[in-house]
């Protein structure tokens, strides 16, 4: 029979499609857990009841050994430094793993909304029209910024450089457009790669 | 028989021209394309598509691997300083505008320096064509009967290619002392002279008063002028000497990043330690809380220092800073029991002559 400590041998066949990376006990890096956080963050203002198709996701996905419940899936957001309520525990691989999955599934599924908010912002720009006349676009943001500036510490360095809605709504279309590259054909391993630039040896 | 391979996304579409083996069975439905003898990328916008044979093919799937992973990451590795040489290249122009950049000449050929280069074309992406381009590149990668031996490699940028990026200065210093990011900081504390170190019996509820105090500062601190102290005002003496940089002085301004840099090192300090001495560090923080610098006051192994968050949040010359910004330094002690104390480095050394000469009775 199966013993609860060796669920790690039997993980979900879609998460070894992303490499392991050697990691100190202090589990995944610091810009790691940041950046995780921050595009689960852009993709609950780009969808709304976003943390719903989320764990919704992990039942589909078949990652319920890795996010029991709600509950954990809080925890393991909250270990993004920046964060309010942030948790003094390791992510560790696995788990990024799992919430990266999640990022490029629900990614793939706002494509089509992704890629045209993308093309206007960049009209809108060149126009030199205001952002607020498009009505889906300044919802995004406006959306962005109320979760941002509840959830995250205002009194944490990383947090103060987006004390204007100006610095956060570059965040947040910035986070959009990773966005998009992490839903592609091979989006979701460069997303991975990518959250070990400059961490490994 | 040519084979022509075709990856189409909105904005961007990839041909591929080539050849199978001879040996190849005619009746295959989708024969290998093993062969390439051009390779075409259109975008939409531009009449004039960027193509080459297969050193241009191979430069442009890799450049533009290479680039998608800096794009999400924003850390670009030595590779990409190195990419010169390619026959592509890509820069960054702005946040949403991509170059690319194709040179075609043959690097064998001599080259008539009285000719203006023709070979060199440019064509600049928004975001959503340079992901047209990846994901038609990423589509290429997928495809088992194209080109099979070219196949997606990602890895990560590794701390030494990063590294490398950092200035020669700081390199040149010995390792022994410990990393220091910013080699201003670094020659900053060379010439000060290493102060007298107290254990930290006594400071437990002391510190927590001082860490609490700067959250009142912080919120209404614009309004309320700073209540000036004797204490206040920073030793003459040790001022000179970290004159070379810049030194913030304002105590308003010096609680705010003493708070900081408390939320920032304890909430990163998770793991429990084994050391037995208490670890006691000179950290230098920048305005906009950054820790550009640190070194060890006592002797610390590199075993031991692998417990503390330091090194993991020193801040990475991932962008620039100006090398004259001023900094506050601290004193860190990473006690054994898990607990950290930090005080500002003048109040600290001058606490002790300070206490003397107020107790004249």
């Amino acid at each position: 029979m199966q013993v609860e400590s060796t669920t790690t041998t039997t993980n979900p066949i879609i998460l070894d499609s992303l490499p392991d990376f050697p990691l100190s006990d202090k589990g995944c890096p610091r810009r790691t857990r940041l950046q995780i956080d921050l595009m689960l963050l852009a993709i609950e203002a780009l969808y709304l009841g976003g943390s719903e198709h989320m764990l919704a996701l992990v039942s589909q996905l078949d990652l319920q050994d890795i996010i029991k419940n709600r509950v954990i899936l809080w925890q393991l957001r909250s270990t993004n430094p920046l964060r309010r309520n942030s948790q003094r525990r390791p992510l560790s691989l696995i788990e990024a793993k799992a919430l990266v999955v999640i990022i490029s599934n629900l990614g793939r599924r706002l494509t089509v909304r992704n890629r045209q908010l993308l093309m206007d912002y960049e009209q809108m720009q060149k126009k030199q029209m205001p952002l607020n006349q498009h009505l889906q676009l300044s919802s995004y943001l406006e959306r962005f910024r109320a979760h941002f500036r509840s959830r995250m510490n205002p009194r944490r360095a990383g947090v103060m450089v987006y004390s204007s809605d100006e610095k956060l709504d570059e965040l947040a279309m910035d986070l959009l457009r990773k966005l998009l590259f992490c839903t592609g054909t091979n989006g979701m391993q460069r997303f991975w790669i990518s959250l070990f630039d400059g961490e490994v040896e | 028989m040519t084979i022509e391979r075709q990856y189409s996304l909105p904005n961007c579409k990839l041909i591929l021209q080539g050849l199978s083996e001879a040996n190849s069975n005619p009746n295959d439905k989708r024969p290998l394309l093993s062969l390439l003898m051009n390779a075409e990328c259109h975008f939409v916008g531009h009449p004039q598509p960027v193509t080459g044979g297969r050193d241009f093919f191979e430069s442009l799937v890799q450049q533009v691997s290479l680039y998608a992973q800096s794009f999400l990451s924003g850390i670009s590795s030595l590779e990409s300083v190195e990419s010169q040489r390619e026959i592509v290249q890509m820069q960054r122009l702005d946040e949403n505008k991509h170059r690319l950049v194709v040179n075609d000449q043959k690097t064998g050929e001599v080259q008539d320096a009285s000719t203006p280069n023709p070979s060199i074309q440019q064509i600049d992406l928004s975001t959503v064509q340079l992901f047209d381009l990846v994901e038609a590149v990423d589509q290429f990668f997928a495809d088992s009967r194209t080109l099979p031996e070219l196949s997606l490699q990602l890895r990560p940028v590794s701390k030494r290619t990063l590294k490398a990026e950092k200035p020669v200065t700081q390199k040149a210093l010995p390792a022994a002392i410990g990393i220091s990011s910013l080699a201003v900081a670094a020659l900053a504390l060379f010439f000060v002279p290493i102060p007298e170190v107290r254990r930290p019996e006594e400071p437990v509820p002391q510190s927590q008063s001082q860490l609490e105090t700067p959250e009142s500062p912080t919120a209404s601190g614009s309004d309320d002028p700073p209540i000036t102290t004797p204490t206040d005002t920073p030793e003459p003496s040790l001022e000179s000497n970290l004159s070379p940089v810049g030194s913030i002085n304002d105590p308003v301004e010096i609680e705010r990043l003493q708070a900081l840099l408390f939320e920032e090192i304890n909430r990163e300090w998770v793991t429990s330690p084994t050391f037995i001495d208490p670890l006691i560090y000179r950290v230098s923080v920048a305005p906009d809380g950054a820790i550009v610098g640190y070194k060890a006051v006592n002797e610390i192994t590199p075993a031991t220092e692998d417990q503390i968050p330091l090194p993991e949040l020193l801040y990475k010359p991932v962008g620039s800073r100006t090398p004259d910004e001023p900094l506050a330094d601290y004193q860190v002690i990473f006690n054994p029991d898990g607990i950290l104390d930090i005080t500002p480095w003048n109040k600290k050394t001058q606490d002790s002559p300070a206490s003397d000469s107020m107790s004249p009775e």
